[in-house]
């Protein structure tokens, strides 16, 4: 049986992805990810929704030359749209039961 | 192997200073990027300015490229290095450059690799690739943590091929994941080259519409179809559950909409355990005969109750 994790902390975050400690800061500053627990940066664990962000985050601000403040709003609106596109198939499921 | 014009993909002249080829770089990669934009084969075209942007930026790589470029125009047809050219980086390739095409991956995979090192791109040097796969999940999986098998493929590069591998593995689902949500088999991804570590395995769970349940967060919702009389009389009834029928009572005079809850049959997640609603909708029997009909408009005449009365 294949052991499942569901968090991850900042050391192996850093060295799985290669990402700079500084650079998990200021993504956690500027809101794009917060930490599931941890008192201190060291302490930080992060569950894998929030690590996924982060490495999205990191890969815009590579891939697209952006800065934090801008990948900050993109990744918002992209929570948002899944958010919506979730919210809207449930809806026309629950709908489809209605009408049917 | 096809020789690859990056000035003609970031669309810029030969002469172009890296301002330049940033700003070109810039505008096309916020057009083509797989996050910015839905629309087909963006993907690929983002590779493809990706990989001109990777030579261009750096002027060692970029001087080398104008060499190969220069030979290649003298060459017809497909395109070979030149006799004894070799990179300056030199040394071993260890791994394709998995996104960029067999041109890059011969002549400057081995360059960017050692400028990679600080960031972009690296992970790949440090560990095998990650993966990532839908998991359809059932609701009843869902809530009894059950484990499921699962078959994926696994690159793998040996004797300078990347081949498929297929791989199994059994994997216990998590008590009360939700859509969306994704778990991590740790080392389960493509193989790490050499002394490395392996990449992971994401599995994105994806719940499987049930044929009666909807999802709503962690309540469920089932819609509970009365007669216009267990409406209006009440009735008792079995309601299906994920595990197992349960007896409610339905309240005389219960409306269309109306949302009926059963406590702690709906799903489970960290914070809690959700309940089952039951939304009624009133449903008339499909065809009528003439008793019937006798004993609906008995019922309109002795009911007067108008439900347009708010329209005037």
């Amino acid at each position: 049986m294949a052991d499942v994790t569901l968090y991850i902390d900042i050391e192996e975050l850093c060295e799985n992805e290669s990402i700079d400690e500084e650079i998990i800061i200021e993504v956690v500053e500027y809101g794009i990810a917060v930490p599931h627990r941890g008192e201190t940066l060291a302490e930080w664990i992060f569950d894998l929704e929030n690590a996924y962000w982060i490495k999205k985050a990191v890969k815009l601000n590579q891939q697209l030359l952006l800065d934090w403040v801008a990948i900050s709003m993109v990744i918002d609106l992209m929570k948002d749209k899944e958010k919506l596109v979730q919210e809207n198939d449930q809806l026309r499921s629950r709908l489809n039961r209605l009408i049917e | 192997m096809k020789f690859k014009d990056y000035y003609k993909i970031l669309g810029v002249d030969e002469t172009a200073d890296l301002k330049e080829i940033k700003k070109a770089y810039r505008k096309l990669a916020l057009k083509f990027h797989p996050d910015t934009s839905s629309a087909p084969g963006t993907e690929e075209k983002f590779k493809e300015i990706a990989e001109a942007y990777e030579v261009l930026k750096d002027e060692t790589r970029r001087a080398e490229y104008d060499d190969l470029k220069r030979y290649g125009a003298n060459s017809g047809g497909g395109f070979d290095a030149p006799p004894g050219w070799h990179s300056s980086a030199g040394g071993n390739r260890h791994q394709e450059h998995g996104d960029f095409s067999d041109f890059f991956n011969s002549f400057f995979a081995d360059r960017a690799r050692s400028s990679e090192r600080t960031q972009e791109y690296g992970p790949d040097l440090f560990k095998g690739q990650d993966l990532e796969m839908e998991l359809p999940v059932f609701l009843e999986e869902a809530i009894d943590g059950s484990s499921k098998s699962i078959d994926y493929h696994v690159p793998v590069y040996a004797n300078n091929q990347i081949k498929q591998v297929k791989k199994s593995l059994k994997v216990k689902i998590p008590l009360g994941v939700s859509d969306g949500e994704r778990i991590r088999l740790k080392g389960q991804g493509a193989p790490g080259s050499e002394d490395r570590l392996n990449g992971d395995l994401y599995l994105i769970i994806r719940l499987v519409p049930h044929p009666l349940f909807d999802v709503q967060g962690i309540n469920l919702i089932l819609s509970l179809p009365l007669t216009p009389w267990e409406a209006a009389l009440g009735t008792k009834l079995e309601i299906p559950t994920l595990n197992g029928k349960v007896k409610m009572n339905i309240p005389a005079n219960s409306r269309s909409g109306q949302k009926l809850r059963i406590k702690g049959k709906g799903l489970k997640n960290k914070t809690g355990q959700g309940d089952l609603l039951a939304v009624i909708k009133i449903d008339i029997p499909p065809s009528t005969n003439s008793e019937t009909t006798r004993l609906w408009n008995e019922l309109a005449e002795a009911e007067k109750y108008n439900p347009r009365a708010d329209w005037s």
